[in-house]
């Protein structure tokens, strides 16, 4: 049982009142000289035992009368942690945290109410008994505090489009730390938190996210009595689903070659009818699905398109509206200039012939001397292999900085200067006929990821005798014994990607191009679409909320672009924005995961639809009128004077 | 003396001598007299009261034989009449501490002018009267005198007197019925806080003396009503102890009890032909006389 007003609990010492003023009226009794003692000395003997009884139990009844009225008062609800819990009986503010991610606009068999359509809900039937506390709106997509001023204003059209589908993703556990932050910052004393998710383990990367967690669960198990955490839990996953992400634009002159990944949730094969629109003009793709997850690559006729543009692809309904369409632009074929500086003459041919454009021809070989700002002027890619001397450094950097792309190769020496851009470890040799080798690599995205055919790069079986592990950036790719073989460093907005070995036969058998060519070449491509007046982001990642000057492209006139897939006009630039591939995540956690990484805290737990009755609470307050008026009526009955024989009492006065 | 006299006057009720003045207090008993007066005798006389005719015996007078009668059935009668006599009247008067209970008058002091008041109306009719004060050791007794200075004599006597010590009522009844000798009035003036066996104990050996017993019960209001509202110490007027109560709890048993005492009293003497008055306080005193009076007119209890 909880209580709305806790503070008029405090009447229930006022129950005591009626036995303080017996005590009292005992105390201040009065002395009178009596001569019938004898019958006041019979008539306490005779009915002493019975007036007694009366007496305590008239006491008691206006005792308990004026206790349940106190709880009446202090406004009784069912339905409490426990038999009276005082803290949560009415908190200051009710804060939903709200996963607006994609995935919230799942459907199921049973109705067409979205996962996050039933969390509003719910958050108005959490919020109904506490019509005192304040409400508050913390959504995963906007990250920022929303007032509401009453539960019932939750389904208010304005406020159901406030708090719309978006195609973002969410980290929780972030917004749940923010959330924390602001309930610190504003000083609130009591608050109930209500967690809204459909536990997507995207959403939460609890692995990732361990320090934030364990914040999370410090702060709430310092305010153990004043902050509560419940959950709202929607983990069902769509009975059957169709999910469509671009993977890879492939550019040629007069067409375009997307590489679309299409997945399938449900069993059978089938052919599908995506409808897709190029620039506005509307068409029809079929294409056949015989497994869960298909590579699919159509052909994009752009003879009679203009050289920039865009392209949507959108699958049939199913469950899951959010993930049927995908968003591309393309650009201007011009490939970018690439150029390659090594040291070693056999490298910088084998660099040259690896970073050839579509037409064949050979890198640009820059100068070993003399290399300056006008060498990179107008390039996107530079290769470079050997020693990096300051003068070369500051180049390179503001290359980077700028937004270009460098690839890094060791020298060949044993040691080099230790270069503020980049650096490597000293040489080391394996003896005849052992090699070092590559294991382990990312093979779902960059520069080695599988082909679209679902082929591995050969990583494995490279065979390095030589080898110089850069001391910098994010590993790509691994040696057997967790060394480094690729790792890329971002700067700016440019990225380094640094290589261990060289592609001559003393150092490797990277010569032979099967890893060192599609590296190179991915760069390229990805260099081109950068280079034209096309770009592609991700809903709700850091650009697109920063983007404030933009035009939506079709009739999405209300879109933003950090809320809404899309094409856009951003800056000038078509800008592809797709809901992030995270979203596709198939894997739903268990709220008792989330639990886990909060081990000081006790949380309530919601499920999903049925819950709803459990979070029904119901104000018992007419209960305690009645017991209190039951309880009066009983104490009058007990005041009631014996009776008195009629002919007794006339015989009196007679 | 004199200013004595005027000190203890007012006990006596002058709106009940205006009232009951010229009408005698008669009593429903044969008495026995020494002198003529308004009370009925157990013997014939000479008053103008015709009681019967009976047969002439051989010694006795003939100037009382009725000559008209012989003169019709050539019989000896004799025409025989009432004899009418003056009574005594004694007033056992309860000096207990009990007694002195009461507000604005206490049952002491009414008491006393009720009796007063009686035993003037009695001397004033030709009777005597005696005076019995009942303390808690000694009875004193003052013997019935038909002369008017007596009226002066219970007044001196009572008017100093102060309610005190514990109710020695039925002891008091007994050693009358043993010490008055010839048929009187017995006016018992008391709160009969004592047991009522007891009491009526001793009525009844007044009446086996040949006695009329008259009981004046005296109340206090307060007593009948009990109307206290708050914890209250009853502290005992006789030294029996005290009790703190709650009025209000033991109100109705109070009154109960108290019911049934007097309606013990007064069945008692309805038994053994006596007189019961019960008498509050907050009534005038001619009130008190006048109801005594009107059931006895014509000698008789009405």
């Amino acid at each position: 049982m909880t209580f709305l007003q806790p503070i008029a609990l405090l009447g229930l010492l006022f129950a005591l009142a009626p036995f303080i003023i017996h005590l009292l009226n005992l105390l201040r009794h009065r002395t009178v000289p009596w001569a019938a003692t004898r019958f006041l000395f019979q008539a306490r003997k005779s009915s002493s035992r019975l007036s007694k009884l009366k007496r305590w139990l008239t006491l008691l009844l206006r005792v308990l009368a004026l206790a349940a009225l106190a709880l009446m008062i202090a406004r009784p609800m069912t339905g409490g942690d426990s038999l009276f819990s005082l803290s949560n009986g009415s908190p200051e503010v009710l804060v939903l945290v709200l996963d607006r991610s994609a995935s919230m606009e799942t459907t199921t068999e049973k109705d067409s109410q979205t996962k996050r359509q039933k969390a509003l809900e719910a958050f108005q039937s959490f919020a109904r008994p506490w019509t005192e506390s304040r409400l508050v709106v913390l959504d995963s997509a906007l990250e920022a505090p929303f007032i509401i001023d009453r539960a019932d204003s939750i389904k208010d059209e304005a406020l159901q489009r406030f708090f719309g589908p978006t195609d973002t993703a969410a980290d929780l556990p972030g917004t749940l730390s923010k959330t924390l932050e602001w309930l610190e910052e504003t000083g609130v004393g009591t608050a109930e938190i209500l967690v809204a998710s459909d536990m997507q383990s995207s959403n939460w990367e609890l692995e990732r996210n361990a320090n934030v967690m364990e914040k999370i669960n410090r702060t709430l198990s310092e305010k153990k009595d004043f902050w509560k955490l419940s959950f709202f839990t929607m983990a069902d996953p769509p009975p059957y689903n169709l999910s469509l992400s671009v993977d890879q634009i492939n550019r040629m002159p007069n067409k375009v070659e997307p590489v679309l990944n299409l997945r399938k949730k449900g069993q059978g094969k089938e052919r599908v009818r995506l409808s897709t629109q190029t620039n506005g003009k509307s068409d029809i793709l079929e294409v056949k699905l015989e497994s869960q997850s298909v590579l699919w690559r159509p052909v994009f006729d752009l003879k009679n398109e203009p050289d920039e543009g865009w392209i949507s692809i959108t699958c049939p309904d199913d469950f899951c509206q959010y993930d049927n369409i995908c968003y591309l632009t393309y650009g201007s074929t011009e490939p970018p200039q690439v150029g390659v500086r090594a040291s070693n003459p056999r490298t910088s041919l084998i660099l040259r012939s690896a970073s050839q454009s579509q037409q064949g021809d050979l890198a640009d070989s820059l100068p070993l001397s003399g290399f300056g700002e006008k060498d990179v002027l107008s390039r996107k890619i530079l290769v470079h292999q050997g020693e990096i001397n300051s003068d070369v450094e500051k180049v390179l950097e503001e290359f980077v900085v700028k937004g270009g792309r460098l690839v890094l190769f060791p020298s060949e020496t044993k040691s080099s200067n230790i270069s503020k851009l980049f650096s490597w470890d000293p040489l080391e040799e394996k003896q005849k006929d052992e090699f070092f080798l590559v294991n382990n690599w990312r093979e779902d995205s960059g520069i080695l990821a599988n082909s679209s055919d679902g082929n591995r790069l050969p990583l494995d079986r490279l065979e390095i005798k030589r080898r110089r592990t850069p001391k910098q950036g994010e590993t790509l790719a691994y040696y057997s014994d967790g060394k480094p073989f690729i790792s890329s460093l971002t700067l700016g907005q440019g990225v380094i990607y640094a290589f261990s070995t060289l592609p001559i036969d003393s150092w490797s058998s990277m010569s032979n191009g099967y890893v060192i060519v599609p590296a190179i070449q991915r760069l390229i491509e990805e260099s081109s679409s950068a280079n034209s007046f096309v770009q592609s982001w991700f809903c709700g990642e850091k650009e697109s909320k920063e983007t404030t000057l933009f035009e939506p492209i079709g009739d999405t006139k209300d879109n933003v672009p950090y809320l809404h897939a899309g094409i856009y006009k951003i800056n000038g630039r078509l800008t592809a924005i797709n809901r992030p591939k995270s979203e596709n995540d198939t894997l739903f956690l268990k709220v008792e995961q989330i639990l886990g990484k909060l081990p000081d805290i006790s949380s309530r737990i919601l499920e999903d639809e049925s819950s709803s009755g459990s979070i029904d609470r119901s104000e018992v307050w007419s209960l305690f009128l009645t017991l209190c008026l039951f309880l009066l009526l009983g104490e009058a009955f007990l005041g009631q004077p014996a009776t008195v024989p009629k002919k007794k009492a006339s015989s009196i006065n007679a | 003396m004199a200013r004595r006299r005027k000190g203890y006057s007012h006990y006596i009720d002058q709106d009940s001598l205006n009232r009951i003045s010229g009408e005698p207090l008669l009593t429903p008993f044969p008495m026995e007299g020494s002198i003529s007066g308004h009370h009925r005798s157990p013997h014939k006389g000479s008053s103008v009261e015709f009681a019967e005719y009976r047969e002439y015996t051989e010694g006795e007078d003939p100037k009382r034989m009725d000559w008209r009668v012989f003169a019709r059935t050539d019989r000896y009668y004799l025409k025989e009449y009432e004899a009418e006599t003056n009574l005594r009247a004694h007033f056992a008067l309860d000096c207990s501490g009990s007694m002195d209970f009461g507000d604005p008058i206490s049952k002491f002091e009414f008491s006393k002018k009720l009796l007063s008041t009686l035993a003037y109306l009695y001397v004033g009719q030709g009777d005597a009267v005696g005076l019995h004060s009942i303390r808690d050791r000694k009875t004193q007794v003052l013997p019935a005198k038909r002369n008017p200075s007596q009226i002066q004599e219970i007044l001196e006597l009572i008017g100093p007197l102060k309610p005190k010590g514990e109710t020695r009522l039925a002891a008091s009844l007994h050693e009358i019925a043993e010490t008055v000798r010839m048929r009187a009035t017995i006016f018992v003036v008391s709160d009969m806080l004592d047991d009522p066996e007891d009491i009526l104990d001793g009525v009844l050996h007044l009446r086996d003396r040949k006695h009329e017993v008259v009981l004046f019960h005296i109340f206090d209001p307060q007593e009948l009503n009990f109307t206290f509202d708050r914890p209250t110490r009853f502290v005992d007027m006789e030294g029996e102890g005290s009790l703190i109560t709650e009025p209000t709890v033991i109100r109705a048993e109070y009154l109960a009890r108290l019911n049934a005492h007097i309606d013990q009293i007064k069945t008692g003497c309805l038994e053994s032909q006596s007189s019961y008055h019960q008498v509050r306080t907050d009534s005038p005193v001619v009130n008190v006389i006048d109801n005594f009076s009107a059931g006895r007119i014509g000698g008789k209890v009405a």
